[in-house]
C-alpha cells in the first residue's frame, strides 16, 4: 500500500490504466448477462461516443490482464495513505479481581493492532480546500421569524450555522482572533460525530465499527443527500464481536 | 476488542475475563482511539485556528468545533 499513491493521484480510473479500458471493462460487468439492445445502445453511447475514448489507448486491450488489475486491488487494503490513514496501535490495562499493582502502568497490557485511524486536522483542511467548500457556511448567523407585524422575533431552529451554540463559540473565536492580531477572516469549522457498530452482512460476523463525521457547516439538504458524499470515515476500531461471539470462541478453543 | 483476549487474559490472569472486564476494556479502547485522533496537533489547531486557503481563493483562520457525537453504549 502506498506504492502506486502518486499513480492514483494522477489517474483517476485506477486499477485500470486508461478511461477507455475503465469504461469497456465497466460495460462488460454493468450489462445483462444476455446482452441486450438497450446494451449495445450503452456500448456505442457510453463507451465507443465517450469523449475520452481513445482507439489507442485499447490496442493491446487484454481482457484476462484487465480483470485481473481489478481482483488484485480488491486485494490490497482499502485504506490509503494518501486519504490520511494510519495504522495504529493502542495498548489497554487490563485489570483483575484480587490483583493490585503499584499503578497501572503496573498491570499488564493487551496490545490492539489494525487500529485505522485519520488525521482530523488534514481532514478539515482537506474539507476547506474542496470544491465543495463553496457551499460552507463558515460563519455563523441568526435566523429569526416574527409572526405577525408587531411580534417578538423568534430563533428559527433548522441549521447548526444558525444556532446559538455555534454563534456564541463565534463570538470566542471571534476574541481570540483579535487577540492573535489575525487580520484573516475567522470561521468555524462544525464536526459532527457518529459512532455505531453497522453488520456487513446478514450471515456471520463481518462487522465494521466506525468513527464517522460530518460538517454541519454544509446545509441538511445537502449533507442529507447519500450522492453528496459528504461523510468523512475517521477510524475503525477493531473486531466489535459482542460478548457472546467472544465467549464461545473462549470455550469452542476456535483459533483465531 | 480482538477475541484473542481471552486467551491472554487466561494466560496472564489464570482465569477468563468477566463480562464487566470485557466491557472495561472496550470503553477503554474506544478512549484510547480518541486520544489518537485528538493529538497535538489538532489541539493546536483547536486553540489557535488553523490558517487554510480556501477553494475561493480566500485565507481564513478556521477554528474546528465540536458540536454532537452520537454513539451506542462504547462497552457494547
Amino acid at each position: 500500500m502506498g506504492a502506486n499513491t502518486t499513480a492514483e493521484q494522477k489517474n483517476p480510473y485506477t486499477p485500470f490504466l486508461n478511461a477507455s479500458s475503465y469504461r469497456m471493462v465497466d460495460w462488460h460487468y454493468n450489462s445483462s448477462e444476455t446482452k441486450s439492445i438497450a446494451d449495445l445502445d450503452r456500448l456505442a453511447k457510453d463507451v465507443i461516443g465517450a469523449p475520452d475514448f481513445n482507439p489507442a489507448d485499447v490496442k493491446f486491450f487484454n481482457a484476462a490482464t484487465e480483470l485481473k488489475r481489478m481482483d488484485d486491488y480488491l486485494d490490497e487494503p482499502g485504506f490509503s495513505e494518501a486519504d490520511g490513514w494510519k495504522e495504529r496501535s493502542v495498548k489497554l490495562r487490563l485489570p483483575a479481581d484480587g490483583k493490585r499493582h503499584a499503578s497501572e502502568d503496573h498491570a499488564p497490557a493487551f496490545e490492539v493492532s489494525g487500529v485505522w485511524v485519520r488525521d482530523l486536522t488534514q481532514l478539515v483542511i482537506s474539507a476547506c480546500e474542496d470544491r465543495s467548500a463553496l457551499n460552507l457556511h463558515t460563519v455563523p448567523f441568526e435566523l429569526k421569524f416574527k409572526a405577525s407585524e408587531d411580534g417578538e422575533p423568534e430563533d428559527v431552529i433548522s441549521e447548526l450555522y444558525n444556532s446559538q451554540a455555534m454563534n456564541s463559540d463565534y463570538r470566542e473565536v471571534l476574541t481570540k482572533s483579535a487577540e492573535l492580531g489575525c487580520e484573516l477572516e475567522p470561521g468555524i469549522l462544525a464536526l459532527q460525530f457518529w459512532s455505531d457498530a453497522t453488520t456487513l452482512a446478514n450471515f456471520g460476523t463481518a462487522a465494521l465499527w466506525p468513527i464517522y463525521l460530518y460538517f454541519a457547516n454544509l446545509s441538511k439538504y445537502i449533507r442529507g443527500k447519500p450522492t453528496s458524499f459528504s461523510g468523512q470515515h475517521l477510524a475503525y476500531i477493531p473486531s466489535v464481536s459482542g460478548h457472546y461471539c467472544e465467549t464461545m470462541a473462549y470455550l469452542m478453543r476456535i483459533p483465531d | 476488542l480482538p477475541a484473542t483476549i481471552q486467551d491472554i487474559y487466561q494466560s496472564i490472569f489464570g482465569k477468563a475475563a468477566t463480562a464487566a472486564v470485557l466491557t472495561h476494556l472496550k470503553r477503554e479502547l474506544l478512549h484510547a482511539i480518541w486520544d489518537l485522533i485528538i493529538d497535538e496537533r489538532f489541539m493546536d489547531a483547536y486553540k489557535n485556528g488553523i490558517v487554510v486557503k480556501f477553494f475561493d481563493g480566500i485565507l481564513r483562520r478556521i477554528f474546528p468545533r465540536f458540536y454532537t457525537y452520537s454513539a451506542d453504549y462504547p462497552e457494547k
